[in-house]
């Protein structure tokens, strides 16, 4: 069972929200089955999470935390867990399973906190650590993208020069990543929810 | 001719109800064990604990609207009369507990203490765990409701019998905002009701005419109307009352409400005289002082046994001046 997955990652931080981008193949060994898949799953209004791993426990996994944060806010008044609460839960359902059945994702789990009015971005992966981070990547693409990532972020930058990053990110795994990934789905999460800012093939379109 | 059928219609609903009503048993025959219900629908253990968790010395939440600090909770447990040595102070449970990492939140519990705190320690293990789960390093006035409802499910839990007796405790769970600006009441009853009794929803800070909000519980063999109504009466003439003048209310209300003859359970009317404008020489000989303790947004502070001794001392003094006139007068006050 592969736990690395080819699929790629990428999320940065900046002053406002965060921008979180995967590529949209589905593939195993060398049979693709799709290039439209959306790998970036919304789980709440102010959080998002890219994952990669087996599309089996890509799926199982990040539908089993969305829903239990709409559960969360039914059973609490309404109440919203913040970013950091969440990304603790997330870290907490992947230790749990570690020693049982271990959920093969690797994910970055970006959000907006409303109320210190500060975007949060976090990387977790299937042995359960996690990290605060201003910028990450899931797969090979790190050997690829953590570079220009490094030299390019700045804090308090704009949504708009954080996209630009992600499309130099992009651009370069489409030069030197042996493996061609087609389509990427980017995603914006900031005060005003999780919206797409584009994607390389339309997920709805089946 | 519409008139009487809208009388006949009127008898004809509401006829069901009367039927049920007229059912008559022997309660003991419906009583002894926790999973069965009455003729007429009834959970008679489940009551009982209702009127076990009533059996305490009282408990008051006052909760204020400080022109400083904001909304504030004031919570009193007042004591069993009788025993007031420092050694059994010492030894005695506390009725009003904080919890570890959650500063501006506190529990009050009345009734079969025993069991009060065995539901305490569901509250710890549910806010650990959930601390623990969320990474959260306090936990806030959002949850108040949400601990009083661990609290109301061990509760309920328990009310289905399964060979346990229900709990015979409820609390009262409050917290305050770090601002100031919120505040959470709930209470806890054996059958595991939750009563949200006061929420931010309902408070606003700078609304005018803040009056203060009093919630009651044990009824011990002392006169709740009594302490109930003066404290309403002291603290409604007070036009901005402060958290110190809610804590010199419930002092005052437990110098008046003194009797040396009340026992556990006696009658009030038969307990000799509780004459206002009579005073005892001091409550705390007779009683020992209230658990006094204050939730604002400065935290979970509890009035230390000097500060009340200073405080009884001036509450008598100012009412053996004046005998029935208002008994805080605003110019007598010293500053905090």
């Amino acid at each position: 069972t592969q736990h690395t997955a080819m699929d790629s990652v990428l999320a940065i931080r900046y002053k406002d929200g965060c921008v979180i981008a995967a590529d949209q193949t589905n593939a195993r060994s060398v049979l693709a089955y799709q290039h439209n898949l959306d790998k970036v799953t919304e789980l709440s209004k102010h959080t998002a999470m890219g994952v990669s791993g087996p599309n089996a426990d890509m799926v199982n996994f990040s539908e089993y935390i969305s829903k239990n944060m709409a559960l969360y806010e039914a059973m609490n008044h309404g109440n919203k867990l913040s970013v950091n609460a969440q990304a603790h839960y997330v870290r907490s359902v992947l230790a749990e399973a570690l020693r049982k059945g271990p959920y093969q994702v690797n994910l970055m789990l970006g959000g907006y906190d409303e109320k210190t009015k500060e975007a949060n971005l976090y990387f977790l992966d299937y042995l359960a650590s996690m990290q605060k981070v201003n910028f990450g990547c899931q797969g090979y693409a790190g050997a690829f993208c953590l570079s220009i990532m490094d030299r390019e972020w700045k804090d308090d930058m704009t949504k708009e020069e954080a996209l630009e990053v992600i499309d130099h990110c992009i651009g370069e795994l489409g030069k030197r990543f042996v493996i061609a990934q087609p389509n990427f789905i980017v995603k914006v999460v900031d005060k005003d929810g999780v919206s797409v800012s584009k994607f390389g093939a339309d997920p709805n379109d089946n | 001719m519409q008139q009487i059928l809208h009388i006949l219609l009127l008898s004809l609903a509401t006829l069901p109800a009367l039927c049920m009503a007229s059912s008559s048993y022997n309660a003991y025959n419906y009583d002894m064990t926790t999973p069965l219900f009455t003729p007429d629908g009834r959970l008679l253990q489940v009551e009982y604990a209702s009127l076990a968790a009533e059996r305490s010395p009282p408990l008051v939440a006052l909760s204020v609207t400080d022109r400083e600090e904001g909304h504030a909770i004031i919570l009193a447990a007042f004591r069993q009369p009788g025993s007031s040595s420092t050694a059994a102070a010492a030894s005695r449970q506390k009725r009003i507990i904080s919890l570890p990492n959650c500063p501006r939140i506190a529990l009050a519990m009345s009734g079969v203490l025993s069991d009060a705190v065995d539901l305490l320690s569901v509250v710890r293990q549910h806010v650990d765990s959930w601390q623990r789960t969320y990474g959260v390093k306090e936990t806030a006035i959002d949850n108040v409701a949400g601990i009083a409802t661990v609290i109301g499910d061990a509760c309920q839990s328990h009310a289905f019998g399964g060979g346990l007796r229900p709990y015979g405790a409820s609390f009262i769970v409050c917290g305050v905002n770090d601002d100031g600006n919120g505040l959470s009441l709930s209470k806890t009853d054996p059958s595991g009701a939750v009563v949200q009794l006061q929420s931010t929803a309902e408070v606003d800070r700078n609304k005018d005419g803040r009056k203060p909000y009093i919630i009651f519980m044990g009824n011990d063999g002392i006169q709740k109307e009594k302490i109930q109504r003066k404290i309403s009466d002291i603290l409604g003439g007070i036009e901005d009352a402060t958290i110190r003048d809610s804590v010199e209310a419930i002092i005052e209300a437990m110098l008046i409400n003194d009797d040396a003859t009340i026992h556990n359970g006696a009658d009030s009317s038969t307990s000799g005289s509780s004459i206002d404008g009579e005073f005892p020489k001091d409550i705390q000989s007779k009683h020992g002082f209230p658990e006094i303790v204050i939730v604002s947004r400065k935290g979970v502070q509890e009035v230390d046994e000097e500060t009340l001794s200073v405080l009884e001392r001036r509450i008598m003094e100012r009412s053996s001046l004046t005998n029935n006139d208002k008994l805080i007068d605003k110019t007598d006050r010293a500053p905090t």
